[in-house]
């Protein structure tokens, strides 16, 4: 045994990715419907191993927690926006409500039983289970923001920090995801008869496509199709002439004769018997055997490279076109799809004029789109590659915002460095969503530095607090229990109640709204069961957003103010 | 100035990601068609900035490294076995060549010269553009393997690594691009047009589609249309009955009758005026007119979900099943692209029997090929969460792999941290593309993982060597500049003359096969301009991984034997 630790001490990634790895295999044990979680198991592993003292450099978790924040603010960022319009706002109260509540019970308790520094942000965390809130109050201690007690070590308070989320966590899970199954029974609504009810009212409205997903919708407005040329009309005639004979928007995107494919050229002259490949809308297709021949499936024929693309309208020749005018200019061969205006869909009519900024989505045979494209301005690629300058800046940016600090009734206040990169992440992800000509950061490689920066975070935390952690226990642990589940209950409570009585939501919403305003997506998953529906999800991103953001904020204040 | 040294002292977060984001800057600019690159770009920041004198946790160099060199291990696996196959024995032989002349012209000239310890690796990692070779050294150093002469201490031995590192990395990159522009022209070949002729012998052979792409073939096996149902004959037949009358490769999906949509199920009545969907091959489809009715595309009728589905073959009752009897039993609907068996494209016949381990590639309506998955095995979905769990174990594998010393002729060898991490990268992602069940990590989360894990790495690795900078560029600077060139353009030349004289590759391989032996993607990049083509990176994949595995042991090897 302590070769094994000697052997880690002296190899601290290998250590690291260890209590990783059985972190992740403690979070993924199913006892009935319950697990852990990554994050509660990955603590808890680092506590136990980190009994053994082990001293890992700050810096990582600095790092991994900035990582970690900044990833946050990109995804939450365009929903926070979102909750900034009109039908938002009111989905904003109930976090509102429910942080405050929280904080204010926090700030009771630990002012009433007299907790020890750090314990008053370990339980917010925990108990509403918003991990940055943790983070928030580390860095709060470590950066010197927050004037310790003498005789209170930075260490033994990021300790309480730790041990206070990981023993009110578990019912911040557990309780919430059976009360909120609950609550609408007892308040007499039967959630899966009202989700009907609602689905009804408003059929018709589909669920917005997720760019990531493998899956695509058959109906394909427009396609390629291949025929045999056997009607004798268009024999004889050149390419270009030829274009006149063939019904609207129909376009020849390739010849093949003899096996040969043939370059298209305008004065192409098509015999009977060619092959030819013919672009267009389903409905003009399908008289291609009218008009031209017998269909067929020819691989040389049809094998031409088709493209997708966003195409962002910066050029001046575009600007205060109508789509008529720049599909007679340019969009030979074209087919939009979309067209975004700031981040808003539009419906698309042939009289609509570009603005600068637009967004179109455009699909087609490459040549076409990608001369449309270069017409109206910027292509925006789909790419896998992250845009570690953006990354980088943006996080350099949000850690000195964090830094400043303004004197608030002759108290220091500042956002502390989770909060700002926080803010700078949503900022960052809403001017993209405007802009996409910088960066870029695909789904997948979000989620993953999301995942990675919190589970080092979370690791060396565990690591570093786990020497103090039966002290910390001994001193407050059945209290802070008992606080945890009081903060649980209420804030899982105030905003359904608010919900119910001040908003009038519609129950089925309000359930999702409240799991969001307590940043609980298993409960927002256990809820949508009990609906046998996905409708709860529509109140949740929007709380879900505010609430992460505030209860950050929230973690690093509390600190200066108990 | 003190101040903002004294503030990055205190947020050390910051001044990494300031030196990546300066850094990323720099390797944007752009001189001509020279481009410095992000690499060098962070590593020379890194260095300027270190003047100052930071010293930021080596820990954060080792995760960064693990995490790089893990993640390269995982993008060069599945090549590096086909490089096993005959083909690619070519491929080894010529990086073996370069690798080889690299070596012994480091340890000539350190022999010769009397170069300080850490200058020869140096100079491979820096003339040959190959970073982990760094790792390896550095690693070498500090774990104690090597026993350094009285009065050189470990940290001035790992300075010297990086410090030559940088000395030698711009002629690598530099130097190398031009030379490899310049190359084919001097033995006479244009490589424009070399591409184009073996364009033109390959253009039997269809690439494989990048699923991130937005790219895609207008070329679809199968196709779903709508009919009108008016031919007497079928009115009145069930489902169930008109599926014993016509081939499988057909199949009706869902009907709409008046406003009403319903689903295919196999006792539906079909009436005349149906409007029906029918998926199949297209060949059969597009003569379905003439059994069923005139093509009436309806948008409501054809909006399905549709997708290619990989079902790798697992459960009992489908193992030693040939096609034909899968298809006859659960396969209606659903259309075969592509069978891999052990990651090898099959012939596909109707007698083929399925073995386990089977990875099929099916398309069809997600009901049906879900369907079909629940009877053959497991569906492989591409989705965008990385499996952090697997990461974590190969991370610690890899580390553990790594520290195994193993004595030879007394010197003790072991891959070191770099080898040992590449190398499970390889084993784990080779395992994974033979049976995908485990281990799922999208290219864009990948990606990021090696971009920011290398620049972590190098970052940190720059600015703890920055204020040595002066001390050993005065003392030993232009021979290891001259030795660096040197080692830069022997092997370079040496992999070119036995890849085109020996091996007699085509030009355009060979020359692409090269950048892969060095390993300079930047070359290839460079290769691929000059060539007009991405024929070049045909080459590439094999030699890069086998270089990058031969040059990281080298690294840690020349440590032992200079």
């Amino acid at each position: 045994m302590q070769e094994v630790i000697e052997f880690l001490r002296h190899n601290e990634v290998v250590l690291l990715f260890l209590v990783m790895a059985l972190g992740y295999l403690l979070g993924r044990i199913k006892i009935g419907w319950f697990s852990l979680g990554t994050i509660a198991g990955s603590l808890i592993v680092g506590l136990v191993v980190g009994l053994a003292k082990f001293e890992i450099s700050p810096i990582i978790k600095s790092v991994g927690f900035g990582v970690f924040i900044y990833a946050v603010g990109l995804r939450v960022g365009p929903q926070f926006f979102a909750g900034m319009k009109k039908d938002g706002l009111k989905l904003v109260t109930m976090s509102l409500v429910a942080c405050l509540a929280g904080f204010a019970m926090v700030w009771a308790a630990s002012a009433w039983l007299r907790l020890p520094l750090g314990i008053a942000p370990g339980i917010l965390a925990g108990a509403m289970t918003n991990t940055p809130t943790l983070g928030a109050a580390e860095q709060a201690i470590t950066s010197g923001a927050v004037a310790l007690p003498s005789g209170l070590t930075a260490e033994m308070a990021m300790s309480s920090v730790a041990v206070a989320y990981a023993i009110t966590y578990l019912f911040g899970t557990v309780g919430r995801i059976v009360l909120f199954k609950m609550l609408p029974r007892m308040f007499g609504y039967d959630l899966a008869a009202e989700a009907k009810k609602l689905e009804a009212s408003m059929s018709g409205a589909s669920a917005e496509d997720d760019p990531y997903s493998d899956y695509f919708s058959e109906f394909a407005a427009q396609g390629v199709r291949g025929y045999r040329l056997t009607n004798q009309q268009l024999a004889g005639h050149p390419l270009k002439k030829l274009q006149g004979h063939l019904p609207d928007h129909l376009v020849i995107e390739r010849v093949e004769r003899g096996g040969q494919v043939l370059e298209l050229k305008d004065d192409l002259t098509l015999q009977a018997g060619d092959l030819v490949a013919v672009s267009g809308h389903t409905s003009d297709l399908i008289h291609g055997p009218e008009v031209i021949g017998p269909e067929v499936l020819d691989k040389a024929l049809l094998d031409i490279t088709g493209e997708f693309i966003e195409v962002l309208v910066t050029n001046k020749q575009a600007v205060g076109k109508t789509l008529a005018q720049v599909g007679r200019a340019a969009g030979f061969g074209c087919y939009l799809k979309r067209l975004l205006r700031a981040g808003v869909e539009q419906h698309v009519t042939g009289g609509m004029r570009l603005m600068k900024g637009d967004l179109l989505f455009i699909t087609g045979a490459k040549t076409h789109v990608d001369r449309l494209a270069n017409y109206l301005g910027y292509a925006v690629h789909r790419s896998a590659v992250t845009d570690l300058f953006t990354l980088a800046v943006g996080m350099v940016l949000g850690s000195l915002l964090g830094a400043v600090s303004v004197k608030l009734f002759g108290v220091p206040v500042s956002l502390g460095s989770a909060g700002g990169l926080l803010l700078a992440g949503i900022v960052i992800s809403f001017l993209r969503s405007r802009h996409p000509t910088f960066g870029n950061i695909p789904g997948g490689a979000r989620a993953v530095l999301e995942d990675i920066g919190l589970t080092i975070f979370i690791v060396v935390v565990g690591l570093t607090a786990g020497s103090s952690v039966v002290e910390v226990l001994k001193t407050s642990g059945p209290g802070v229990f008992l606080v945890g589940v009081a903060v649980t209950l209420v804030t899982a409570l105030a905003p359904w109640l608010w919900g119910q009585y001040v908003l009038r939501l519609n129950p089925v919403i309000n359930i999702g709204a409240c799991t969001g305003a307590g940043v609980i997506t298993a409960a927002l998953k256990a809820v949508s069961e009990e609906a046998g529906s996905s409708l709860p999800a529509l109140g949740y991103p929007v709380p879900y957003a505010v609430s992460t953001i505030v209860l950050t904020v929230m973690g690093y204040l509390i600190l200066q103010l108990v | 100035m003190e101040a903002v040294i004294g503030f990055l002292r205190d947020h050390e977060e910051i001044l990494l990601f300031l030196v990546i984001a300066l850094g990323y800057a720099l390797g944007h600019i752009k001189l001509g068609w020279f481009k410095l690159g992000t690499t060098a770009g962070t590593l020379i920041v890194g260095l300027f900035v270190g003047l100052a004198q930071f010293e930021v946790s080596p820990l954060i160099k080792s995760i960064g490294f693990g995490i790089f060199i893990y993640a390269v291990g995982l993008r060069v696996g599945p090549q590096f076995f086909a490089g096993m196959k005959k083909d690619g024995l070519k491929f080894i032989s010529q990086s073996l060549v370069t690798c080889a002349a690299g070596f012994v012209i480091v340890w000539l000239c350190a022999d010769w010269l009397k170069l300080a310890p850490g200058i020869a690796p140096g100079i491979i990692a820096g003339a040959m553009t190959n970073t982990s070779t760094l790792g390896a050294a550095t690693q070498a150093i500090s774990s104690g393997t090597v026993s350094l002469p009285a009065g050189v201490s470990a940290q001035v031995a790992s300075n010297n690594v990086a410090v030559t590192y940088a000395i030698t990395y711009l002629f690598g990159t530099v130097g190398l691009i031009v030379f490899y522009k310049l190359l084919p022209r001097m033995f006479g070949y244009n490589l424009a047009q070399e591409a184009q002729k073996l364009q033109q012998e390959m253009s039997q052979g269809v690439a494989e589609p990048d699923p991130e792409s937005a790219y895609f073939s207008e070329y679809h096996l199968w196709d779903l249309r709508c009919f009108e149902l008016t031919n007497p004959a079928l009115a009145g037949k069930s489902l169930a009955e008109l599926g014993r009358q016509y081939p499988l490769a057909v199949a009706i999906e869902r009907i709409k009758r008046g406003d009403r949509l319903i689903e295919a199920a196999p006792e539906l009545v079909l009436q005349l005026g149906d409007l029906v969907a029918l998926s199949g091959r297209i060949n059969l489809v597009a003569q379905a007119a003439a059994v069923i009715g005139p093509e009436k595309p309806d948008q409501q009728v054809l909006d399905m979900v549709a997708e290619d589905l990989e079902i790798l073959v697992t459960n009992q009752e489908a193992v030693n099943k040939t096609l034909a009897q899968v298809g006859s039993l659960w396969g209606r609907g659903c259309y075969l692209k592509k069978l891999l068996r052990s990651g090898v494209e099959q012939e596909v016949n109707q007698g083929l029997t399925l073995h386990k381990g089977d990875l099929l590639v099916v398309s069809g309506i997600s009901r049906r090929v879900d369907n079909l998955a629940q009877h053959l095995g497991y569906a492989v979905r591409r989705s965008a969460t990385t499996d952090l769990l697997t990461l974590a174990v190969g991370l610690v594998l890899g580390g553990l792999l790594g520290a195994v010393t193993v004595k030879i002729w007394g010197v003790p060898v072991s891959l070191g941290s770099a080898g040992g991490l590449l190398l499970t990268g390889i084993i784990i992602s080779f395992l994974r593309s033979r049976h995908p069940t485990f281990g799922n990590i999208p290219g864009a989360a990948r990606g990021v993982l090696e971009d920011i894990g290398l620049t972590l790495f190098v970052a940190v690795l720059g600015l703890g060597a920055g204020h040595s900078v002066l001390d050993v560029l005065r003392s030993a600077g232009l021979p290891v500049f001259l030795v660096g060139v040197a080692v830069t353009l022997v092997p370079a030349l040496c992999a070119w003359l036995w890849g085109r004289y020996v091996l007699r590759l085509n030009p355009v391989i060979a020359i692409g096969a090269c950048t892969g032996c060095v390993p300079t993607t930047a070359a290839l990049q460079a290769v691929m301009e000059e060539a007009d083509s991405a024929l070049p990176a045909l080459g590439y994949p094999v030699p890069y991984a086998v270089s990058t595995v031969v040059l990281t042991v080298l690294g840690f090897l020349i440590m032992q034997v200079v």
